[in-house]
């Protein structure tokens, strides 16, 4: 792309594209603050007597929304090395980071995990289909027994965390090991198992989003679910991408490496993907509305009255209308305090969307909003946050040897 | 470079500098926009980044066109939609407004893309000016190397500040490898006149088919209609209800062939007339005759007037055998099928589908059509006897069967319609009805009995 006869352009591999040592003990404050927010979040829940409903509903929406997170920066560290793409090298060892959080994840699911298995009186305060009365007396959850039950879904949960971990290790572990030597046969060995990762990736992503929040009401089944998943998966990561790249260039990191062109790109993606959450939310509604059958419209049912038809319409418009005319200009792609604003929003937007998934199960008589939902997010996202600084540790943020990083630095826009 | 209409005169059409490397061309194209020409194009073998901004082009406004275009697609396809649904074929379908906003989504959404891809696609080839046929560069020998290694830039004569000298001293300070001057193109810039004569030809017919349209759709004319598909329209077939040419009779639709017995049909006779088998016999010739229409013939002549017997509940009319007093059938007198919930709820059904709305859902003889023919005063109408007359009470099982066969002064029969179960099945559940209002609590069970009369209570 005209670039021939010049030399290939390279970083100083030094402090400017580190994280350094005031973002270790930012660290240990975000851990403290998970703990501390997960540990009110349960208190909390405790004096609902609800046997932790509510708080396990909160813990999920946000348990997801992390989640989410990661898997999109799984799914696009995998679609880079699948589609060799070279303008993407500069923000790939962040969405590598990102990708590598899902292994630490795995530990906050055990409190999800744990009560369903030890079968305590909050076995069922989630997924009601865990309760041997359910099975008894409901015919459809009987039916469905032999898949959603305790075990069998933990297994799948060990599963999907096990697939996403040895995926997210493997592409973080080459392309560290590439920083030393810069040995291009690694990125052959990434590229060639990339569409394997995506194959299983896709599978995993459907099935989790289906056991983890389409469960909930048992009954309920939508095959575009999982798909509905990955849309918002996808757009919030590329959202956290912008916001994670301009803090990091606030605060003097990557400043030459991530370009106006590469924000540019970014906002393309956060554009066409927001325009393709939409299209699935919509193709996903359009169907269940036009059936009108009433075992499919139950669900939508419970989430457009008692005030979650508001949460409904701030989904259409913030989710979409906004974001879609608000992202529509390069001129606002091109300017990345714009960029990451939107970013912002968009990953409030995404917070919102797992709320309404989860939040109107528990509570279909209204809205409702406390404490405890901001603890476990608080929670949660400390100690994800705190997780992204230890994987980032003091390694390079920009795969510095990396073949194509010449090209993704002189990569510019037609 | 913009073609000269009229190429009478030999000036040059503009001047071009070839330069080995896209850096040389950049640094030019920058002198040569801060020196202030605007008529100025550069020619690469690849895109080069910054060109743009170094030739000093505009940011286009294809954007522009495409989102305008766009927004024309989602407001008019809505429009259309709206207009369509709601305004000139409202047409409801399956209970949702004529005008949904869900159902009009994907069309909306398909014709935004369709007219922002319209805009692209025209609007990119307008914007440079395609589709071009020819330009003078072409006939420079070494310009076809701005395809292979060659980097061109070129100012135009159109160019306010264009002084040959000038310009050349200009590209002269650059180094180019080379400078060219374009030549003027020796050809009549004017279309051949072959070319407009077929056009205006080709133009000329094209305005036939919609004048021939629009005469068709503004006058009258006796002829049928055009049919482009004949077998679509008018089939080899006789439809139901319409005169044959085939059959002597001219119907289309056929009765039932005498002595014939259709799969699934072949009942007992009694089954069959709610006739005791003693009138065996009888009933054979019944059996055949009483489902259906007859030869045109018999049902003729068994098509007596109503009126003669108005009063008389008991006078059966029977479409084969009219049934008098004198010759009484020995009718059934019990229900021959099978009492179940079943059959019960059945019968239901089929009684309040055909004959509720004369007789009414309990029965006495107040459905909607007789109510409203009373209301109207009709003098014709004879309201239907209620089927809690004591008279009806004791007809036996077998009469009342026939009663609905055969139909009854105004009554028409309903053997054509109801299956013969069927029909077993609304005279058990007329039996039901008449017990409802003569019943005593005894007939009913223990337990239930109970329950209503704490009910009652």
């Amino acid at each position: 792309m005209g670039h021939h006869n010049t030399a290939p352009i390279t970083v100083n591999n030094d402090e400017t594209i580190r994280l350094g040592q005031p973002a270790q003990m930012l660290r240990m404050i975000f851990l403290a603050v998970g703990l501390v927010g997960v540990l009110l979040g349960a208190l909390l829940g405790m004096l609902e007597g609800d046997a932790f409903a509510r708080f396990f509903h909160s813990y999920l929406i946000s348990f997801c929304f992390f989640v989410s997170l990661s898997l999109g920066g799984l799914f696009f560290v995998a679609l880079q090395h699948l589609v060799r793409a070279g303008w993407s090298v500069t923000v790939r060892r962040i969405s590598e980071i990102t990708a590598a959080a899902l292994v630490p994840m795995a530990i906050l699911f055990l409190p999800i995990l744990g009560p369903m298995l030890m079968g305590t009186e909050a076995a069922s305060s989630l997924y009601v289909w865990n309760s041997a009365e359910k099975v008894a007396t409901d015919e459809l959850v009987a039916h469905k027994a032999p898949y959603l039950n305790a075990g069998f879904f933990a297994i799948r949960a060990i599963f999907y965390f096990l697939v996403w971990g040895v995926a997210a290790r493997f592409f973080l572990r080459n392309s560290l090991a590439q920083d030393q030597t810069g040995d291009a046969a690694r990125t052959l060995k990434m590229q060639e198992l990339s569409p394997i990762t995506l194959i299983l990736f896709a599978l995993t992503v459907t099935f989790a989003s289906f056991d983890w929040l389409m469960s909930l009401n048992p009954h309920w089944f939508s095959t575009i679910f999982g798909v509905y998943f990955f849309a918002g998966s996808i757009v919030s990561f590329f959202a956290m991408l912008a916001v994670v790249a301009v803090l990091l260039q606030h605060f003097g990191k990557l400043s030459d490496v991530i370009t106006t062109d590469h924000y540019h790109d970014l906002g393309k993606y956060l554009f066409g993907f927001t325009m393709f959450w939409a299209y699935i939310a919509f193709s996903q509604y359009l169907l269940i509305w036009y059936g009108n059958i009433p075992e499919e419209t139950e669900w939508f049912l419970v989430r457009q009255n008692n005030g979650w038809e508001y949460i409904a319409l701030v989904l259409i418009f913030g989710h979409f209308i906004l974001p879609f005319l608000g992202l529509m200009s390069r001129h606002v792609r091109r300017r990345k305090l714009l960029l990451a604003a939107w970013g912002v929003w968009i990953l409030v937007m995404h917070w919102i969307d797992i709320y309404w998934l989860v939040m109107p199960q528990v509570s279909p008589e209204g809205l409702t909003f406390g404490l405890i939902d901001l603890c476990c997010l608080l929670g949660i996202g400390g100690f994800y946050i705190s997780n992204l600084i230890w994987i980032a540790a003091d390694r390079p943020l920009v795969p510095v040897q990396d073949p194509w990083l010449s090209e993704s630095l002189a990569f510019k826009q037609v | 470079m913009a073609r000269k209409v009229n190429n009478t005169n030999d000036q040059p059409l503009g001047l071009l500098a070839q330069f080995d490397d896209p850096h040389a061309l950049l640094a030019a194209a920058e002198k040569v926009r801060d020196a202030g020409y605007t008529k100025t194009d550069a020619y690469v073998p690849f895109p080069v980044h910054g060109i743009d901004e170094a030739l000093g082009i505009k940011a286009t406004i294809l954007p522009w066109i495409v989102l305008t275009l766009g927004v024309i697609g989602g407001v008019g396809g809505l429009a259309m939609q709206y207009w369509m649904n709601a305004v000139d074929y409202p047409y409801l379908i399956s209970g949702k407004p004529l005008f949904s906003l869900p159902a009009n989504i994907p069309v909306t959404f398909e014709l935004i893309i369709l007219l922002s891809a319209f805009g692209v696609f025209l609007g990119m080839l307008g914007l440079n000016k395609l589709p071009l046929f020819s330009n003078p560069l072409f006939r420079i020998p070494q310009f076809a190397r701005a395809t292979d290694d060659k980097f061109f830039l070129g100012i135009s004569a159109d160019d306010p500040k264009y002084q040959l000298t000038k310009v050349r001293a200009l590209f002269d300070t650059f180094g180019p490898s080379e400078i060219i001057e374009i030549p003027a193109d020796p050809s009549p810039a004017a279309l051949p006149r072959f070319v407009w004569v077929t056009g205006v030809c080709i133009a000329t017919l094209m305005l036939v088919p919609p004048v021939v349209i629009w005469k068709a759709q503004n006058s009258t004319s006796s002829q049928p209609r055009i049919r482009l598909v004949q077998d679509m329209f008018t089939q080899w077939k006789n439809k139901s209800q319409t005169t044959s040419t085939v059959f002597a009779d001219g119907r289309a639709s056929r009765p039932r062939i005498s002595g014939t017995v259709a799969r699934g049909e072949m009942l007992d006779s009694n089954l069959l007339t709610g006739i005791r088998p003693l009138a065996e016999a009888v009933a054979q010739v019944a059996l055949i005759a009483e489902e259906e229409e007859t030869e045109p013939a018999d049902a003729n002549e068994a098509e007596q007037p109503a009126e003669p017997m108005p009063a008389d509940p008991m006078a059966g009319e029977d479409g084969v055998q009219p049934v008098t007093e004198e010759d009484e059938p020995d009718w059934l007198v019990e229900v021959p099928v099978k009492v179940s919930k079943s059959a019960m709820l059945r019968g239901q059904q089929q009684y309040n589908v055909y004959c509720a709305v004369c007789h009414g859902l309990a029965g006495d003889g107040d459905g909607m059509v007789s109510r409203r023919a009373m209301e109207l005063q009709q003098p014709t109408w004879v309201q239907p006897t209620p089927i809690h007359a004591e008279h009806v009470v004791e007809q036996p099982a077998g009469k009342l069967y026939n009663t609905i066969t055969h139909g009854i002064r105004k009554m028409k029969g309903y053997g054509s319609q109801i299956s013969p179960e069927d029909r077993w099945a609304i005279v058990m559940y007329l039996r039901a009805l008449q017990k409802m209002r003569s019943g005593s609590l005894e007939e009913v069970p223990a337990e239930i009995g109970n329950t209503l009369k704490s009910q009652a209570n």
